[in-house]
């Protein structure tokens, strides 16, 4: 538990509307080393106010901290840190456990365990209720269901018997905040309650957060996106270092932003970006090794002309060159009895130097139609062709001597290497592709691929696990790249990282697209990254693409229902 | 729900099959080891027995006929249930096994709950106890899991009966003669189970649903009871189908040393005086004992973790 240390807070004195949370110079410490720094706000009764920053900025634990729940082993100190004009450093346990839950609501970012995953959801519900209402079992039964009902959620009282693994990403997030909610507190902590989220699903939970804030509830919410909080906050304090750079209407920040970090953060929301410009302000951060510089893009795909002469097919037009063409790709799983449909029908074409955005919410198909692109699943009908050869279905043993030409990056880089492996030996296992090659060129070819990826050389010899996000992404590129592939499957890769970070992987991607005239297939649940990234877009549901055309056109006459709500989603 | 008795079913079907390969395996052994049965029976090769005493012992059991016959009279008869007559003790074996089974099953009994009574009492205390607990606590319980039962039986003795005279030496009649030969047994497997239980213990009090039970008012008790150690308690509950039969198998040991009444003694002397259907008998009782709790097992884990149950279905 964390210690809370108290510097007297001044009783209140009588303000006439005073703020649900009241904090003053926060200070939070971890063994010495201060990650909240001096941080004041208020947050008033049927207001929203937003902390945005990036990881490590301190403004998770800022949130916790109105808990009493900064982590194992933090010092606290505040001049004044008040919910409902009770101090929160000076609470004993039992009081300080009432406040949890009863006065002040934490809604957790949603991971599979964010909720017990060996009990249904609506015992966790129950339980907030059990602890802070007098209901009885039976009642507390009927308000659990209704919660479930308040928040969206469709066939509330199957879902309250169901576990955490039963449910969407979706149900999840709001089943996380009915618990949060259940006991009608003053304040609702929102901890990225839209991560990982599909944006329809991510504007539904937005919008009932709104609605708890119309109703008077005071909402502290914590993003690492800036777009997230637009249409919602009231106000948005930006924060890295464990200090607040930046406060305002978030029009005022995303319009004006002062502080060079706010800057840094509004450049890099991908949405509405046309497609091409760079994202992150630190460009001069690359090597000078990296390519042409970020302004050249304006020539569009003239790039990929020069680097086509080694041609094998008559490339007429060569930055149209079709490298893989997908017809009626169809897939169904038999699971337990039931037939699922993975895929359905699903046709599309890459093109050298093109990107192909696949976007649709979890359980689309997306997964599948990647994995029959790379060969790892056989199709119950349809095929794959390869720079205009069969590929999928085939013997593995057939597909293996190109195998190389289709490479794949994907969100979890971390689980994806091996974790006793340096990142050296993670490049020269790609590179050598299981062959003797002699050591030194293999060396010299893994501090190209670094330099390439924008790493220091001298990372070779680090393990993955001491690298950050961004390293690691950057590396699975580099892994992807050695074996010199044409086309590369991108699965979600940047939906792990941070803005910042995002914008500069999203950018490296942009510019070796280019040098190397790769054709990508992007799968993402954000449409901010695809409509920046892509070309063409396609859309999935059911196992189905329900709209497929150029980027920048698909969702201008889309019919599909579906498709209008993303667009929607995007607009908001 | 029908999905569970069809598991239960299955799961039937496969202790029924483990049961015949036992008895199958027992029988062949037992025909493999060298010697005649018939004067294993008069007594061993020491016993000078006649060549009529032989012939007519041999009819009496059978062992003139071709194997083949033999295996399927055998077979026959432990279907009825009938594990024949002890050569030794010079009654059915069932009865014999029956006298002793008791005291054994008791003995494996108290000595699980008291393993996991120790194994989570000491996983919680060096969980929460910071980085000294953490390594006291894996420290005790390498020791634990090495310590062989004789010598910690020695130990044990030494310690409650002569210097502080507390508890008897050997087994007595009633709950206190229990309570060495228990602690022998559940120190080792104590600390099996506690390593195990530590290391889930941790991953799941660090996970993001405990901070979602504390932000919603939990004190830590209920955290505990609640959350952590039903997760803890997982693989635990898997190790224990297996601890029980290492806890069969430690009795032969440990009963002798206390003097103790069980089956794993009859075992031990069944083997020295070569009575060929006792030790069949005893080996057929304790393959039941060890699936029937492997099963108990199974069901325990499918209660505490209903996801192993949606993937079964």
């Amino acid at each position: 538990m964390s210690r809370v240390e108290g510097t007297s807070a001044t009783p209140g004195e009588a303000v006439p509307d005073r703020p649900v949370l009241d904090v003053r110079d926060l200070v939070v410490s971890f063994s010495g080393r201060r990650v909240v720094d001096g941080v004041s706000l208020q947050v008033a009764a049927g207001e929203c106010v937003a902390i945005v920053g990036e990881s490590g900025s301190g403004k998770s634990v800022t949130a916790r901290s109105v808990v009493g729940l900064a982590g194992e082993g933090a010092r606290v100190s505040a001049a004044r840190l008040s919910v409902a004009g009770q101090d929160v450093l000076s609470l004993s346990g039992r009081r300080l456990r009432k406040l949890r839950g009863g006065t002040v609501g934490l809604i957790a970012q949603d991971a599979l365990v964010s909720l017990d995953p060996l009990r249904p959801v609506g015992r966790e519900i129950a339980d907030t209720l059990a602890l802070h209402t007098d209901l009885d079992a039976a009642a507390r039964r009927a308000r659990t269901v209704a919660l479930l009902e308040r928040v969206g959620l469709p066939d509330a009282e199957l879902r309250a018997g169901q576990r955490p693994g039963q449910l969407s990403g979706g149900q999840r997030q709001r089943a996380l905040i009915a618990a949060g909610i259940a006991a009608d507190p003053r304040l609702v902590v929102a901890d990225e309650p839209t991560t990982a989220l599909d944006q329809p699903v991510q504007a539904g939970v937005l919008r009932l957060l709104g609605q708890l804030r119309d109703e008077g509830t005071g909402v502290l919410l914590i993003s690492h996106d800036l777009s997230v909080v637009l249409g919602i906050a009231d106000r948005v304090l930006v924060m890295t270092d464990g200090v607040v750079v930046e406060e305002g209407t978030p029009a005022e920040v995303f319009e004006r932003p002062g502080h060079p970090y706010t800057r840094k953060l509004v450049d890099a929301v991908p949405a509405g970006r046309p497609r091409g410009e760079s994202l992150s302000v630190s460009a001069g951060a690359l090597p000078p090794s990296a390519g042409p510089g970020v302004g050249e893009r304006s020539d569009g795909r003239s790039k990929s002309a020069d680097t086509a002469t080694d041609s094998t097919f008559d490339g007429t037009d060569a930055g149209e060159r079709v490298l893989v063409e997908a017809r009626g790709l169809s897939r169904v799983f038999h699971v337990g009895g039931r037939e699922i449909v993975a895929t359905d029908d699903v046709s599309f074409t890459l093109r050298a130097g093109r990107t192909l955005g696949l976007v649709g919410e979890s359980g689309s198909g997306k997964s599948t139609t990647a994995r029959l692109l790379l060969g790892l699943e056989h199709p119950d009908a349809g095929e794959v062709a390869l720079l205009g050869e069969p590929w999928n279905p085939l013997p593995e043993a057939r597909r293996r001597p190109r195998r190389h030409l289709i490479g794949a990056v994907f969100q979890d880089a971390l689980s994806s290497f091996d974790p006793r492996w340096t990142v050296g030996a993670v490049l020269a296992d790609a590179i050598t592709r299981g062959r003797s090659l002699r050591p030194g060129p293999v060396r010299a070819q893994i501090a190209d691929l670094l330099n390439t990826v924008g790493l220091d050389p001298a990372l070779a010899t680090r393990r993955p696990l001491h690298l950050s996000g961004g390293q690691r992404q950057r590396v699975s590129v580099a892994r992807a790249l050695a074996a010199e592939p044409r086309v590369l499957v991108l699965d979600e890769p940047v939906s792990a990282l941070d803005v910042s970070v995002q914008a500069q992987v999203l950018d490296l991607l942009d510019r070796l697209q280019r040098e190397r005239d790769l054709a990508y297939l992007l799968i993402t649940h954000d449409l901010g990254v695809a409509l920046h990234m892509s070309d063409d877009l396609a859309v999935m549901q059911e196992g189905r693409i329900i709209e497929q055309g150029p980027a920048s056109t698909v969702f201008e006459d889309a019919e599909h229902p579906y498709a209008r709500q993303l667009r929607d989603a995007v607009r908001l | 729900m029908p999905g569970n008795r069809h598991w239960l079913l299955l799961r039937a079907g496969g202790v029924v099959f483990v049961l015949w390969a036992a008895a199958t395996i027992t029988f062949f052994a037992l025909r493999l080891v060298p010697g005649d049965p018939a004067e294993a029976i008069l007594g061993g090769p020491g016993s000078q027995a006649g060549p009529e005493a032989l012939e007519q012992v041999r009819r009496e059991y059978g062992l003139d006929q071709p194997l083949v016959v033999q295996y399927l009279t055998y077979l026959g008869r432990l279907v009825t249930g009938d594990l024949g007559q002890s050569y030794s003790l010079h009654k059915p074996v069932l009865t014999a096994i029956g006298e002793q089974f008791g005291a054994t099953l008791t003995l494996a009994l108290v000595s699980l709950v008291l393993a996991w009574a120790l194994a989570t009492g000491l996983a919680a205390w060096s969980v929460r106890g910071g980085r000294v607990a953490w390594a006291i606590g894996s420290g005790l319980e390498l020791v634990a899991a090495a310590v062989p039962h004789f010598w910690l039986a020695t130990v044990l003795i030494l310690f409650f009966s002569l210097t502080l005279g507390i508890l008897p030496p050997v087994s007595v009649p009633g709950p206190l003669g229990i309570v060495l030969p228990a602690l022998t047994m559940a120190i080792p497997l104590a600390g099996f189970l506690g390593q195990v239980m530590r290391e889930s213990l941790l991953t799941a009090m660090e996970s993001p649903f405990v901070t979602t039970a504390r932000a919603r008012g939990e004190s830590e008790v209920r955290i505990f009871w609640r959350h952590t150690l039903r997760h803890a308690a997982i693989p635990a509950v898997g190790l224990s189908g297996w601890a029980f039969g290492s806890l069969i198998s430690g009795a032969v040991v440990v009963e002798s040393v206390f003097a103790r009444q069980g089956l794993g003694r009859s075992l031990l002397s069944a083997v020295q005086l070569r009575d060929v259907t006792l030790v069949t008998g005893i080996v057929l009782v304790v393959a039941l004992a060890y699936t029937v709790m492997t099963l108990v097992t199974d069901l325990a884990d499918r209660v505490i973790d209903p996801r192993t149950r949606a993937v079964a279905e």
